[in-house]
């Protein structure tokens, strides 16, 4: 097993300090508060940067784990310490602040943020006595890559393109100006200037998403006003969406039918067979939104419970069981149809 | 008298810069940052170029079919942000000879009126 790959040598840094800590105070395991102790002594200093900014001076924040934790009296001389499991899933929302960051590594940041957001480790309880919030913490310790989404986004959310070709303009864009911070950190020896010259070096804002904008190919462009049209806007729930698609199914199924009926009657006068094309034509007109509003919404529902996301429960029989009701939509609205054409 | 000569800026580039991308390509692939480096290198430091511009020119080639793109593969897999490698394609290559003849026609003809010869 290859322990902490996902860190860089600051975090490694400060999970070695870390182990030391937890061997000069005696203590078999490493715990919340060794993490915390080892990254105060971190040299880089990026974690106490982050503190220091929000007030809060090292000195301090040792002063408050000595307040909750003793050294072990038995000489515990032990060379292989476990990580405690708050420990480990405090590590783990590290790994997942830098994953929602899109950052390949893990640093002094991002385990300070998930100290504190693993809140009933002594580590979170001391910077919490000390009047933190991770809300707080994890605001200054990602102001730079913050910085750096907001640079990015200004430039392409404006962008009129599919929603893939901004995401592709997205990623691009986000690892050029992360290759020119680091050039710039080198030089500026200071976060916040470093970003400042990385995000100028770009250009201005409102020109790259023209120039941008301008580089889009033309089916994109209608595949854009299609997306704007029909596809998901933003704080929509899925069945809200579907309802809407449903509406606008109806709608455009009407718009196409009704003049066909209308002239197939001008035309020919009463008959059966315009009868008939009546009747499809309103079996079409109710079931079809229907069905789109009951398959999309079981369709997503499916894919929800495929894969676990947006609150609900990773469960395969569930999937199956509204699979075996999309199954039956179908059926049942087949039926229905021919049944409703020919009678 | 030689007078320090003035920066290359966005405006004179404009309309050139997909022709100097695609002859940077030439050489070997290359992602984003590394093609400015290419031009900055070739350029002495002349050419000034808001870095973003690079960017839509190198879509508007990749339509053309002119480039490639291709996510980089990392150790990381798909954690992080990406670049993308552009590489020319044999269309790119045609097209990077036919104005490397353009340009040189452009260039002895206006020499030869200024009284510059090439």
């Amino acid at each position: 097993m290859k322990p902490f790959h996902q860190f860089n040598e600051q975090a490694r840094k400060a999970m070695d300090l870390a182990r030391e800590e937890s061997g000069r105070l005696h203590h078999g395991f490493i715990g919340t508060e060794h993490i915390l102790l080892g990254l105060l002594r971190e040299e880089s200093g990026v974690a106490t940067g982050i503190l220091r900014s929000l007030g809060v001076d090292a000195a301090r924040v040792r002063a408050e784990i000595d307040k909750l934790i003793t050294p072990s009296p038995n000489q515990n001389t032990e060379e292989d310490r476990p990580l405690t499991p708050r420990a480990r899933t405090a590590i783990n929302h590290a790994a997942s602040e830098a994953l929602v960051l899109q950052q390949k590594n893990i640093g002094p940041e991002h385990l300070l943020v998930g100290l504190m957001r693993e809140a009933d480790g002594i580590a979170g309880i001391s910077l919490r006595n000390l009047g933190l919030t991770a809300q707080q913490v994890a605001m200054e310790a990602h102001k730079v890559r913050l910085a750096q989404f907001t640079t990015v986004e200004r430039i392409v959310r404006p962008v009129r393109a599919p929603i893939v070709r901004r995401r592709k303009m997205r990623e691009e864009l986000l690892a050029h100006l992360e290759a020119n911070y680091e050039e710039e950190l080198v030089r500026a020896k200071d976060a916040m200037t470093a970003t400042k010259l990385a995000a100028r070096r770009l250009g201005e804002a409102a020109v790259l998403t023209r120039e941008l904008e301008k580089s889009v190919p033309f089916l994109e462009r209608f595949s854009y006003g299609m997306e704007r049209r029909f596809g998901w806007r933003a704080p929509e729930t899925a069945v809200r969406w579907m309802l809407r698609s449903a509406g606008q199914l109806f709608v455009i199924v009407a718009a196409f039918s009704l003049p066909l009926v209308t002239m197939d009657f001008i035309r020919a006068g009463w008959s059966h067979a315009n009868w008939l094309a009546i009747r499809t034509i309103s079996a079409c007109l109710l079931l079809a939104p229907v069905d789109q509003f009951l398959l999309g919404v079981l369709y997503f529902k499916m894919r929800d419970t495929l894969w676990g996301v947006f609150g609900s429960r990773q469960s395969t029989p569930r999937a199956w069981l509204l699979g075996l009701l999309f199954a039956l939509v179908v059926l049942v609205s087949g039926v229905g149809f021919i049944r409703f054409v020919l009678t | 008298m030689i007078r320090p000569m003035q920066p290359i800026d966005g405006d004179k580039l404009r309309g050139h810069l997909e022709v100097l991308i695609l002859a940077t390509l030439e050489q070997s692939e290359a992602h984003g940052l590394e093609i400015l480096r290419r031009l900055e290198a070739g350029g002495c430091g002349l050419l000034r170029l808001k870095e973003g511009s690079l960017y839509p020119a190198l879509y508007r080639l990749e339509t053309a079919g002119e480039v490639r793109a291709d996510w980089e593969k990392g150790p990381h897999g798909r954690r992080g942000a990406r670049r993308r490698i552009y590489r020319l394609t044999p269309r790119g290559g045609r097209r990077l000879a036919k104005d490397r003849g353009e340009w040189a026609t452009f260039v002895s003809t206006l020499g030869t009126i200024l009284g510059v010869p090439a």
